[in-house]
């Protein structure tokens, strides 16, 4: 009832009239019950119902500025028309500033969405650790298997948690289902029990609690089962994990819905934790770090201290651990100086705040890369309004009779304001129309930039389209407010009288060309500068040669065809070298620490090795500075080479005197017949030293093999595609079970710096998108100066000005505003860049040219702009320009 | 005949907004009518008589303070303007007029 009379009374009375309801309701609820009182106000309510007091329903105020609000759209339809080229030129920069902010827009909504998903996900944190592997100082994204339990017993605050054990690519098959389908695999990961109860992966077939109970049980994800079953109701079916003749099977417990994109684990295939019998020999290791460790926090839990308690427990534990595989004391090994340290981080940093760990499970993005995006979008669409707000003051001139005449007929200033900021908003809501549809239309070629699976869904994502509509309008408002009150500002008297108030805001219109040009020029200069620092990564030396290199993996499933693999490839013509290694660049080797020379104890260094052939020096051109190659008719298997850095480390200071020295490693003991010039296979951090041993040594079954091969220069892309063929071929002969599976070196060293690479593109896009806006404000700048200038241009030109004279004029303006332009974005760049650049171990230097070349790109686009117009206008007959009808 | 015209209930509220003087607000009038005239009178029809004589000028108000009563309504209590008052004053004389103009033997009868 009185939400009833709340509707229809007049704002303005309501209070009041309430309070007297329901002081009279009170009283009568004393005196005569509540059923009588309710009847009582129910009946006051309705007599209230009356046009004195009901809310206007039609306002006839409201009436008239309905009608003037329909009139400022025709006016703006009809100028629109009037002037097709001006309205098509705002109308289209805001459209690209719009599409570029909306693109960004859903990119950024992509990327902080990660891992939200998950119902516990604020209280699920991740156990890092100091990368006790040596060579940077980031942390770790995972641990050893025990320290899960020595948490667990430490910190109560851990509700509960679960482990992720990384587990390598393997051969997967489906055991007796008609067709048998081989994969190589990713993603394979074994999980403890409890996996489902800490993050929310739904299952679609299966019993969540207890899929992981048993061993060799495996939970898939829809898409595979699909791949291998062609459906997904398949629990109890199985599949066979590993090598041929090594292969180990798995029974299907539970079929996950396909992993959500913005998920940091994306696992394929998850084994029960108990499959793995080592784990149950080395439920004590702290150096097994293949494990995540995830903990869900009580509710009540605080996060700090649950850190602190966290960062205690490698003290109490580390020491026995030490003792018994190192035989040194905790303290001994921190004086050492090495560390141990735990750290606890909240799931939802993982993806976008995690540039300090190492990821161990899925490559993660950087808040910073967000950040620039964000403002590069701002930056764009910065630009675009202050097209609109230039050309619409400069335009002004053709609005100051409507405005006159306006004012005249007793419109305010007030709604004139409201007129313009209305047509602006209108101008906006056309172009964010159109960005709308360009966006979806130019999806898939953002994405294929950007490396992104972004889906475009504005309209299933009220919160995304509110803020789309509330900032249209807000920009809107924004971008009119200045044109607004500048075209309110006329006089009536003397606009009628033909008298134009011109030179008025030529200051702000200057600041805003100059704003253009400063912006422009800083997003071309940092653009250059990411695009040079990949060409840097991708040129530089690395003290070996990574041009025409293929790399066939996992040749260890040719098992004892190997060598005669390798030798059908060498016989082609193209192919210049072979060798085959444990491992490739870019991938550093194995390290290890406790390397000594023989004879001294005391000196250890960390060290990465590989094992390779007595071709692997000839085919990645390694310089020897000392000693020989392996191979040259002596049995080698007790010999190692080592590079340079290595010698170093050992203080040995020629490298000739490192040879016969003894490198002792575990149980081995490895002379050093040669010393090879420093390379650098890792880009992300610094190299360690390397020592290759021979290749026969540390055979297991299992060790990794990758073959390398070289081709000669000048091999065509055709002849690599049709030897590629070939060679498959080969290899389907010797060993028709195993996928073929090549990469390209240099690819190699692309992926590496993909995310950058990608980064670098989106800047392409962005400054290219930057000219475009500035270069059509600037054609809409020239062409109202040309516009009004054109009598002057025609008396300069009958009284002989040269056409050269006549595009300094006009032009000349612009120059300097350029210059202007230049110095600020010049500072600011290299400001902003110097410190993105900081984070890279091998950093391009920034030189001036960059910036120099930035500016020079800008002038020769304003220049061309320019052109096109001014040489039209100062070719034009003066005859046409002075004539006066 | 004057140029403000008042009804005869518009009357009857103007003068007991002037009798409550300040402490006319809307229950108060009703409960003030109630008492001396006997008469039973809606809210609503007193507020849209009081909202009309408002923007006749003839009335002010203004706003009290809240309290826990009212479910934390404030009060709105009305005056007689200066205008009110002429113009009460005027029906007064007009009244006055009036019965002096009846000739005596009228009532006398």
């Amino acid at each position: 009832m009185l939400r009833f009379f709340r509707w229809y009374c007049h704002p303005g009375y309501q209070e009041d009239i309430e309070g007297d309801l329901w002081e009279r309701f009170e009283r009568n609820l004393g005196a005569k019950g509540a059923t009588i009182a309710r009847w009582l106000f129910m009946k006051d309510v309705l007599l209230l119902f009356r046009p004195g007091i009901i809310r206007n329903v039609l306002k006839t105020h409201r009436m008239t500025r309905f009608g003037i609000v329909k009139n400022y759209f025709v006016t703006a339809a009809r100028n629109s028309k009037k002037e097709k080229a001006f309205a098509i030129l705002n109308v289209l920069c805001l459209t690209l500033g719009f599409t570029a902010c909306l693109y960004i827009g859903l990119y950024s909504v992509e990327e902080l969405s990660y891992d939200t998903f998950h119902e516990k996900a604020e209280r699920i944190y991740r156990v890092n650790q100091t990368f006790i592997w040596g060579g940077t100082d980031k942390l770790f994204g995972s641990t050893g298997p025990a320290v899960m339990d020595a948490i667990m017993t430490e910190v109560p605050e851990f509700e509960t948690m679960t482990r992720v054990h990384t587990v390598d690519d393997a051969l997967v098959s489906n055991v007796a289902g008609g067709t048998v389908n081989v994969f190589e695999e990713n993603r394979i990961y074994g999980a403890d029990p409890n996996f489902f109860e800490v993050f929310t992966f739904p299952l679609l077939r299966g019993n969540p609690k207890t899929a992981l109970a048993n061993p060799n049980s495996i939970v898939v994800t829809k898409s595979i089962a699909d791949k291998y079953f062609g459906g997904h109701d398949i629990l109890g079916k199985q599949l066979a994990i590993g090598e041929k003749g090594n292969e180990e099977v798995f029974q299907i417990t539970g079929v996950a819905a396909d992993i959500p994109s913005n998920s940091h684990i994306n696992f394929n295939f998850l084994m029960s934790m108990s499959s793995f019998p080592r784990l149950k020999r080395q439920q004590d290791s702290w150096w097994w770090t293949t494990f995540v460790t995830f903990g869900v926090l009580r509710p009540d839990a605080n996060a700090e201290i649950v850190a602190e308690k966290v960062a205690n427990v490698p003290g109490k534990y580390l020491e026995a651990f030490l003792q018994k595989y190192r035989g040194i004391s905790y303290r001994e090994f921190l004086a050492s100086g090495e560390s141990w340290d735990l750290y606890i981080q909240p799931l939802l940093d993982i993806h976008l705040r995690s540039t300090h760990v190492i990821p161990r499970l899925n490559e993660v993005g950087d808040i910073k890369t967000l950040y620039v995006l964000g403002a590069v979008a701002m930056l764009i669409l910065l630009l675009s309004v202050i097209n609109f707000v230039n050309l619409s003051t400069a335009r002004s001139s053709r609005r100051t009779k409507e405005v006159g005449v306006r004012k005249v007929l007793g419109s305010s200033r007030q709604s004139l304001v409201w007129q313009f900021i209305l047509e602006c908003i209108l101008f906006c809501f056309i172009a964010v129309a159109l960005s709308v549809v360009l966006v979806k239309v130019l999806m898939p070629v953002f994405n294929s930039i950007s490396g992104k699976e972004i889906a475009f869904n504005l309209i299933n994502n009220p919160a995304l389209l509110t803020v789309t509509l509330l900032a249209t309008l807000i920009i809107g408002f924004l971008a009119g407010i200045y044109p607004a009150f500048y075209l309110s500002a006329f006089k009536p008297s003397q606009v009628l009288k033909g008298h134009l108030a011109l030179g008025g805001g030529s200051f702000v219109r200057n600041s805003l060309v100059t704003i253009q040009f400063t912006v422009s020029i800083a997003l071309i200069a940092c653009s250059l500068i990411v695009n040079k620092q990949v060409q840097f990564w991708l040129n530089m030396d690395l003290g070996f040669d990574r041009e025409n290199k293929l790399i066939i993996q996992n040749v260890e499933r040719l098992e004892s065809s190997i060598d005669a693999f390798q030798s059908e490839i060498l016989e082609y013509s193209q192919v210049r070298h072979v060798s085959y290694s444990s491992g490739t660049p870019p991938y550093v080797g194995d390290n290890d620490g406790n390397f000594y020379l023989k004879g001294n104890n005391e000196v250890s260094n960390k060290i990465s090795y590989w094992m390779i052939d007595e071709n692997f020096v000839n085919t990645y051109g390694l310089k020897l500075i000392a000693g020989r190659n392996f191979g040259e008719g002596f049995d080698d298997r007790k010999n190692v080479l080592v590079s340079r850095s290595l010698t170093k480390a050992f203080g040995i200071a020629r490298p000739e005197e490192a040879i016969d020295e003894h490198l002792i490693y575990s149980d081995y003991d490895k002379r050093i017949i040669g010393v090879f010039e420093d390379i650098n296979s890792e880009l992300h951090w610094e190299q360690l030293p390397i020592a290759l041993f021979y290749k026969d040594e540390f055979t297991s079954p299992f060790t990794r093999r990758e073959l390398t091969v070289t081709f000669k220069e000048v091999t065509s892309g055709d002849e690599v595609s049709s030897l590629l063929e070939d060679i498959e071929s080969k290899w389907q002969k010797f060993n028709p079970n195993a996928p073929f599976k090549y990469t390209f070196l240099d690819q190699e060293y692309e992926m590496i710096f993909e995310s950058t690479i990608k980064f670098g593109r989106l800047m392409n896009l962005y400054s290219i998108l930057a000219i475009l806006i500035a270069s059509l404000g600037l054609t809409g700048l020239i062409a109202y100066t040309i516009e009004r200038r054109n009598k002057e241009i025609g008396i300069r030109k009958v009284l002989g000005a040269p056409i050269l004279s006549i595009l300094a004029l006009l032009t000349g303006k612009f120059g300097k505003l350029l210059l202007i332009g230049f110095s600020i974005a010049s500072v600011t760049s290299w400001y902003i860049m110097n410190s993105w650049v900081e984070d890279f171990v091998y950093q391009a230097p920034i030189s001036a040219s960059t910036f120099l070349l930035s500016g020079i790109i800008m002038f020769m686009v304003a220049l061309v702009t320019l052109s096109f117009q001014t040489i039209k206008a100062a070719m034009t007959d003066p005859v046409n320009s002075l004539r006066d009808e | 005949m004057s140029k403000h015209h008042l009804g005869e209930f518009e009357e009857i509220v103007m003068l007991t907004v002037a009798i409550l003087y300040d402490e006319a607000y809307g229950i108060a009038i009703i409960d003030e009518m109630e008492e001396r005239l006997g008469r039973k009178v809606s809210i609503g029809s007193l507020q849209t008589v009081l909202r009309r004589l408002e923007k006749k000028g003839y009335l002010s108000s203004r706003f009290g303070e809240a309290t826990k009563m009212r479910g934390g309504k404030r009060k709105r209590y009305f005056a007689l303007t200066s205008f009110g008052k002429k113009v009460l004053a005027e029906v007064k004389e007009q009244r006055i007029g009036l019965w002096n103009a009846i000739p005596r033997f009228v009532f006398n009868e």
